[in-house]
C-alpha cells in the first residue's frame, strides 16, 4: 500500500520535472541575454511590501556580469513557480522574484525559510543594487 | 499502518501546513521518543503531540470553566548578535536582573506581560495551556526588519535603519508574536486567504488586548494601533496597522500608503504575503473594534473573552471571515444570554464590516 503511494508520488514529480524542462528553451546558457530582474518581498510583521527592479542596461558593467553569473549560479530557471514549503509560517517574509533574458521570463515565489542556498545571494544582491537605486 | 497512510496523504494534499510535524512522524513513533528521545527530541516530540490532541478534539470546553492555573512563568531571552542560528547565546533567564540591553529587556517584559495576560484574564498556562516556556532570541540577523514566531519560539530583529526601531519596541508586537503560537496549538488557521488573515487578526487583537490589559486602558483610552513606535521618527505615520480605521496607519513617500481595508467591499486579492494575510486581516480587526467599543469598558472583559473562546473552541485550519462571526455571535449568546447588549454587538461589528 506504501510502495504504490511513493510510486504515485515518483509519477508525480517526474511529471513536474518534465513540464518545467518542457517549457525551457535548451539554448546554450551563455547566448541568453539577461535583461531584468525583479523582486517583490512581501508580508513579514509589517506586512509593508518592497519592491524592486534591477534591469541590467542601467548597471555598470561588473555589476551586469556579476548580475549574469547569479542567475547562472542560481540555476534560476529550474525552479519551480511555487515552492509551497514553509509559506505557512507567520509573519515570514515571501519572496517572488522573475528573471526575464532575451529567450524567457520565469518567475519563482519562495517563502523567507526556505529559500534555497543557490538562490539567496541572487536575491541578496537584488535587495542590495535596488535599495541603493 | 492505517494512520500512517492518513498522515501522508493529508501532507500531500498539502491541507496540513501547519501539522508537517504530525504528519510526518506517525503518533507511534513521538510516543518512542516522548519514551526514548534526548530531551531536546523529547520537547520537540511533546509539542508535536499536544498538536495531534488538538486535531482529535480532546480538549475541555472553556465555558464556565474557572480553575486556576498553576504554571511558572519560565522565560529565556537569547542573544543572536547579528547571526540566524536560532537560539543563539542564553544572555537572561527567568528571574534574573535586567541586563541593559533594551531588546533582551524588553523581550524578558514582554513576554512575561503576555504570559500574565492569558493567566490572568483567560487562565491560560502559557502559549500551549500546559505550560510551554517563553524563548525569545534578538539581535536576529543584520538590518532586519522583522519579527516572527517560528513554531517554537519568538524572534526580533534590531530593525532596519531608516524605516523600523527594533522589533521589541512595542508590547502589542510581542503579545502578536505569542499569539500566533496561541493560535498554532488552538485553531491552528492556515496561513493563506482568509483563515490566514484571521490568524493575523487575532495576534492583533491579542497583541493590542496584552498592551491595553498593561497599561489599564478601557476601550476609549487605548490607541488601537499594531506597531506604535515602531517607524523612525522621519516616517510619516503612527504605526503599522490602525483596529480602529483601518488603512490609514501610515502614508510616506518611502513606505508607501496602509492598504488595508475596513470592509469586504475592499477586499484585496492578491498572491503576495500569503493571499494577503496582512492586508485583509483590517476587516476582522475591525469587527473586532467595534464590537469592543459598542460593549464599553476593558475590552479584554467582554469582547476579548468572546474572541479567545471561539479561537480556543470554535474555529478550524480552514475557518473563513463567516464562520469566525458566526462562531463569535454564538460565544457571546452563550456567554451572556440570547438577544444580549454584547451578541447584538457582535452581530453588529459583522455587519457593518460587510461579512455578515
Ligand atoms: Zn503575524
Amino acid at each position: 500500500m506504501s510502495l504504490n503511494i511513493f510510486h504515485r508520488i515518483g509519477a508525480v514529480t517526474l511529471g513536474i520535472f518534465l513540464i518545467t524542462f518542457g517549457s525551457f528553451i535548451p539554448t546554450g546558457a551563455m547566448e541568453n541575454k539577461l535583461i531584468k530582474v525583479s523582486l517583490e518581498r512581501s508580508g513579514g510583521f509589517t506586512g509593508i511590501p518592497l519592491t524592486t527592479v534591477v534591469e541590467v542596461v542601467n548597471l555598470p558593467p561588473p555589476e551586469a556580469e556579476q548580475l549574469c553569473q547569479l542567475v547562472e549560479a542560481a540555476d534560476f530557471f529550474n525552479y519551480p513557480a511555487l515552492i509551497t514549503a514553509g509559506n505557512s509560517l507567520p509573519d515570514r517574509f515571501q519572496y517572488q522574484i522573475v528573471v526575464e533574458n532575451d529567450h524567457q521570463k520565469h518567475s519563482v515565489t519562495v517563502g523567507e525559510a526556505v529559500v534555497p542556498n543557490k538562490l539567496r545571494p541572487l536575491i541578496d544582491f537584488v535587495m542590495k543594487v535596488g535599495r541603493r537605486q | 499502518m492505517s494512520r500512517i497512510k492518513n498522515a501522508k496523504s493529508n501532507c500531500i494534499n498539502g491541507n496540513a501546513h501547519r501539522c508537517s510535524i504530525y504528519c510526518i512522524l506517525p503518533p507511534d513513533m513521538v510516543d518512542n521518543i516522548v519514551r526514548n528521545g534526548s530531551a531536546n527530541q523529547r520537547d520537540w516530540a511533546l509539542q508535536s503531540l499536544r498538536m495531534s490532541e488538538q486535531f482529535r478534539g480532546q480538549r475541555q470546553s472553556f465555558v464556565g470553566s474557572t480553575t486556576a492555573v498553576s504554571g511558572q512563568k519560565n522565560r529565556s531571552v537569547y542573544d543572536l548578535k547579528g547571526n540566524t542560528n536560532l537560539p543563539g547565546t542564553l544572555v537572561r533567564r527567568e528571574g534574573q536582573a535586567a541586563t541593559g540591553d533594551k531588546s533582551v529587556d524588553e523581550a524578558y517584559d514582554g513576554s512575561g506581560a503576555t504570559y500574565d495576560f492569558y493567566r490572568d484574564v483567560y487562565q491560560r498556562n502559557s502559549i500551549d495551556d500546559r505550560g510551554l516556556p517563553l524563548v525569545s532570541s534578538v539581535h536576529y540577523s543584520t538590518s532586519y526588519g522583522n519579527a516572527f514566531w517560528d513554531g517554537r519560539q519568538m524572534v526580533y530583529g534590531d530593525g532596519d535603519n531608516d524605516l523600523f526601531e527594533r522589533f521589541t519596541i512595542s508590547l502589542d508586537i510581542i503579545g502578536h508574536e505569542l499569539t500566533h503560537g496561541v493560535t498554532q496549538y488552538e485553531a491552528g488557521f492556515e496561513y493563506y486567504g482568509q483563515p490566514g488573515a484571521l490568524n493575523e487578526s487575532f495576534s492583533d487583537v491579542f497583541g493590542s488586548l496584552v498592551k491595553q490589559y498593561a497599561l489599564k486602558q478601557d476601550v476609549n483610552k487605548a490607541d488601537w494601533i499594531i506597531g506604535a513606535g515602531l517607524l523612525k521618527p522621519k516616517i510619516k505615520g503612527v504605526g503599522l496597522r490602525s483596529m480602529k480605521a483601518p488603512g490609514t496607519a501610515y502614508n510616506d513617500p518611502i513606505l508607501g500608503k496602509d492598504i488595508q481595508p475596513a470592509h469586504m467591499s475592499n477586499y484585496v486579492k492578491t498572491n503576495a504575503d500569503n493571499g494577503g494575510v496582512h492586508i485583509n486581516s483590517g476587516i476582522p480587526n475591525h469587527a473586532f473594534y467595534l464590537a469592543a467599543m459598542a460593549m464599553g469598558g476593558n475590552a479584554w472583559e467582554k469582547a476579548g473573552k468572546i474572541w479567545y473562546i471561539a479561537l480556543r473552541d470554535r474555529l478550524r485550519e480552514r475557518s473563513n471571515f463567516k464562520r469566525a462571526a458566526a462562531a463569535t455571535i454564538s460565544v457571546a449568546k452563550e456567554l451572556f444570554g440570547e438577544g444580549s447588549a454584547e451578541q447584538i454587538a457582535v452581530q453588529n461589528a459583522w455587519q457593518k464590516v460587510g461579512v455578515i
